[in-house]
């Protein structure tokens, strides 16, 4: 089989102890050199989502098929594999890091980890450091003794050490501000560039993921309602759940002249979605068939795809 | 050393830092300080006061009291020390395989922990000696098994709050192995207040000790203990308190220092852990 | 200055005590607010936009070592009161709306006993049944609904949009000339945060006090409040009216900051503005102007601390460009 530089996601579910099914049958592909994005509001799934894709959490059904590789029923060796080729950044990036390691060990142990020679590729990790704009004067610090920035880019740091193709980021920019939000955003994007990654990115603003993804999935609840290339889907967007969030996402209007769509209720438990559309409880379109009925994902023009018996007409 | 320096910085751990090394090097010079080996009787000088030849006096035997207190000093803190060595690795061992393992093998080992803590800690040791006999290696076991739980609990505890913490999911992510992040991972952000509670820890087994030897169940004679040096000298307390007063003073010197230090590891390691009883 | 100012703050500095020295952490903040009004405060972290918040509310931390200047509410000095006094002023005249409401709600007790006690200081004779028929209207009206049910809910009970709600219900249930909100929002999905923000402007409707609005989101600011006030390391840099401080902003940071926030409708590919180094040392504050070194049209002159100069009406700000 040729070698496909690509993260495939058929069908999964991931449910947790306690019987709540956080993802519920999601399909998504992510190539190298392409940014995908992830949105969703808190119960989406979406974190979850990005765990599967790492091997931190184990779908209960459906498959995940890294560079032609299927990860169900994986072996230690495949396993180890797995995580040299996709890497992830956690949202709270000095939490995630170990706290009696130094900068240094921390670096390092990837390397150990993957059984790559330390010495052969130190270079490459300093090369490393300094594009991240790390000081080698901060290898011999500990994590609590750098800045919340320089944590940040130490784990950035750490999950490209091992040379991955793919990388996961948990909310990047979560807790940033803006000055420094499009620092991050502007290295991301250099760092795939230059390792030509494939880069899913989890976050809540879609201010981000409008900026710097080429594609974007949207989730409620478990499900993708809508997929599709960024710009098509910020511009005219299918599901009445997308153009609420967009419509939600304050952006400069001193003016007030945008409408505001203000979603009634909120978001339901995950332990017990709705019936028919999951989102049926809280849409301004809702009609009696998406109380009983499920609508599917459904491929449309563009490669878009979007789960809504009524979809929105495009402004054009 | 930054924790020594820090410790220092407090007077009352100054004080203990003195009395735990003035514990610690006379035991360990014991052969080299004193002045007569420690169970050479004198009947003769039986119960004298301290004098130039035994400068703390003698006891019922004749001995010299102040070479029979160094000796037993290496009793208390021996024992001590491999009490508390053995039961922080046994206790370590059992909470991290608590916090990991499945539900039931957690309940099991909990359960344990329990009946072991449920008696006071001298009813357990006497009932134990009655089991296992008398004899230095017999009440090395026994005492371990009397504050095992504590460790045990601790260690688990320690473990459940590290496991929650996102930076061992990222080791996963990472694809760090489990022997890997246990080693290199968990345990060193878990030892630091366990260490902590076995230097508090050391004072409490060498009184426990101390009491059984009272008691005549622990250290067997003519072994130098602390204890058996109160017990016989109270029996001839009318006629001399010397033995009393040093088998005393020395315990106290003894738990008195190692508390204080205690107290001040614990303050230097982690200041949160202050103000707790 | 405005003639029916409610609250009037002069020169305000502040200054905290820690191990290396005083942090200047305000110097010389100047603010009016109006009644009637919400006045947005905007600043990135280590702006000073929180601290100010808790200055209003008598509420500073321990290590406060200094404090001049003043703040007025209705003619009154704040800062010149007893603590007593304040006390009696927070829950009746000021109100505070926290950005995570767990820290606020204590977690032993129903949200009904919380907000029949967030009302004695205010109704002092009414019995415990009138305040609860209170609380449950006031509930009602912050759109939570069934609050029979939810007032004898705890905390933990409720979600975080609708905790929100019932801090928001607390601080009105005190009926407040004041109302501050401090990132009130940030914790929220976007769904929720548009229906607080929708609440607030509602409230805003009906309530004679004024809000004071802390956030680091100009897009909110924008679509929330009258006036704004920018902070850049413990200085208000720019104030105005919003529509007119979004229009003309003058100040370089301001143009920074709206610079950096991110435009859906660019390209994507295009480089993202950031605004280049860090904030000054508060400890050892730099002199001039505060914004100098990072800042892209500094000239000589800015070696000089700029006062705040008018742009347009009522629309100031600390530059020598300007």
């Amino acid at each position: 089989m040729a070698e496909s530089k690509t993260i495939e996601v058929e069908n999964i579910s991931v449910t947790f102890a306690g019987g709540v099914q956080a993802v519920a049958g999601i399909s998504l592909k992510l190539s190298v050199g392409e940014t995908l994005g992830l949105v969703g509001e808190s119960g989406s799934g979406k974190t979850t989502l990005a765990k599967a894709l790492v091997g931190l959490n184990r779908p209960e059904s459906g498959r995940v098929v890294v560079e032609g590789r299927d990860l169900t029923g994986l072996t230690r060796s495949d396993r180890l594999w797995l995580r040299q080729r996709v890497q992830m950044i956690f949202q709270d990036p000095l939490s995630s890091l170990s706290p009696r390691f130094t900068i240094r060990k921390l670096l390092a142990e990837p390397l150990a980890i993957h059984g790559l020679n330390a010495k052969e590729r130190w270079p490459a990790v300093l090369d490393l450091m300094s594009r991240l704009g790390l000081a080698e004067t901060q290898l011999d610090k500990f994590p609590h003794q750098v800045s919340g920035g320089q944590a940040r880019r130490v784990a950035i740091a750490r999950a490209l050490v091992a040379d991955p193709s793919f990388l996961i980021a948990d909310e990047p920019t979560a807790g940033l501000d803006v000055s420094v939000q499009g620092e991050l955003l502007n290295l991301l994007s250099d760092l795939q560039q230059r390792f030509s990654l494939g880069i899913l990115i989890v976050s809540h603003n879609l201010n981000v993921i409008g900026r710097v993804t080429d594609r974007v999935a949207i989730m409620y609840l478990g499900k993708v309602v809508e997929e599709g290339p960024t710009r098509e889907v910020f511009r005219a967007p299918k599901h009445p759940y997308t153009r609420a969030l967009l419509s939600a996402n304050p952006v400069i209007d001193p003016e007030h002249k945008r409408k505001k769509i203000v979603l009634s209720g909120e978001i339901p438990s995950p332990s017990k979605p709705p019936a028919g559309c999951r989102f049926h409880t809280r849409c301004p379109n809702v009609q009696p068939r998406c109380r009983e009925e499920e609508p599917l994902l459904t491929e449309a023009e563009n490669g878009r795809r979007y789960a809504c018996h009524f979809p929105l007409e495009s402004a054009a | 050393m930054d924790i020594l320096r820090r410790i220092w910085r407090s007077p009352s751990g100054r004080i203990g830092l003195i009395a735990t090394l003035l514990v610690v090097i006379g035991g360990l010079a014991a052969p080299l300080i004193a002045t007569h080996m420690p169970n050479q009787i004198d009947v003769a000088a039986r119960l004298s006061p301290p004098s130039a030849t035994h400068w703390l006096g003698t006891d019922h035997l004749g001995r010299d009291l102040f070479s029979r207190g160094l000796y037993g000093t290496r009793i208390a803190v021996g024992v001590a020390l491999a009490v508390t060595a053995t039961a922080l690795f046994i206790g370590i061992l059992l909470g991290v395989i608590a916090a990991y393992a499945p539900t039931p093998v957690e309940r099991i080992i909990l359960a344990v922990f329990d009946i072991i803590s449920s008696y006071p800690s001298l009813i357990l040791a006497l009932a134990l000696v009655a089991v296992l006999g008398p004899g230095l290696l017999n009440i090395i076991i026994l005492v371990t098994i009397v504050f095992v739980p504590q460790f045990g609990r601790i260690a688990r505890a320690q473990t459940l709050t590290i496991k929650e913490r996102p930076f061992l999911e990222a080791e996963r992510a990472l694809g760090a192995s489990g022997s890997r992040i246990m080693f290199h991972h968990v345990l060193p952000n878990i030892v630091g207040p366990i260490v902590v509670l076995a230097s508090m820890n050391i004072p409490v087994v060498i009184t426990l000790e101390a009491g059984l030897s009272f008691l005549g169940v622990g250290i067997r004679p003519p072994l130098a203990s602390w204890g058996s040096m109160l017990f016989d000298g109270f029996t001839y307390l009318e006629q001399s308190v010397w033995p009393v007063l040093v088998a005393g003073g020395m315990l106290t010197l003894a738990t008195l220092g190692f508390t204080l230090f205690g107290e001040a590891l614990r303050d230097a390691i982690d200041p949160k852990l202050r103000r707790e009883p | 200055m405005t003639e029916d100012a409610l609250v009037e703050i002069r020169n305000l500095s502040i200054d905290f005590a820690t191990g290396r020295g005083a942090v200047h952490a305000l110097r010389e903040v100047n603010l009016s607010v109006g009644r009637r009004r919400i006045v947005g405060l905007v600043g990135e972290s280590g702006s000073g936009k929180s601290t100010l918040a808790l200055a209003l509310l008598g509420l500073l931390p321990e290590n406060t070592s200094k404090v001049t200047g003043s703040i007025e509410l209705e003619g009154k000095n704040l800062l010149a009161l007893k603590p007593e006094q304040l006390e009696h002023l927070r829950g009746r005249r000021i109100a505070m709306i926290f950005q995570d409401p767990m820290t606020a709600l204590n977690p032993v007790f129903t949200i009904g006993t919380q907000l029949v006690d967030a009302q004695r200081n205010r109704h002092p004779r009414l019995g415990r049944k009138e305040l609860l028929k209170r609380a449950a209207a006031m509930l009602t009206r912050v759109g939570i609904s069934d609050p029979k049910t939810r007032l004898s809910a705890y905390p933990h009970q409720l979600s975080g949009g609708m905790r929100q709600r019932v801090m928001i219900a607390m601080a009105l249930l005190c009926e407040p000339d004041v109302l501050i909100a401090d990132e009130p929002t940030t914790a929220l999905d976007v769904t929720i945060e548009a229906q607080i923000v929708d609440l607030i402007k509602d409230i805003q409707a009906e309530f004679s006090g004024s809000i004071i609005f802390v956030s680091h989101s100009l897009g909110l600011i924008s679509e929330l409040c009258d006036e704004v006030a920018v902070m850049y390391a413990g200085k208000v840099v720019e104030s105005g009216p919003t529509r007119s401080l979004f229009e003309r902003p003058s100040h370089p940071y301001t143009q920074a900051l709206l610079a950096c926030e991110i435009d859906p409708d660019t390209e994507p590919g295009e480089r993202l503005v950031t605004i280049k180094g860090g904030l000054p040392d508060l400890v050892d504050v730099p002199s001039g102007c505060i914004f100098a070194a990072r800042c892209p049209a500094r000239f000589d002159k800015c070696s000089q601390e700029p006062a705040l100069r008018e742009v347009a009406p009522g629309h100031n700000a600390a530059c020598w460009l300007v």
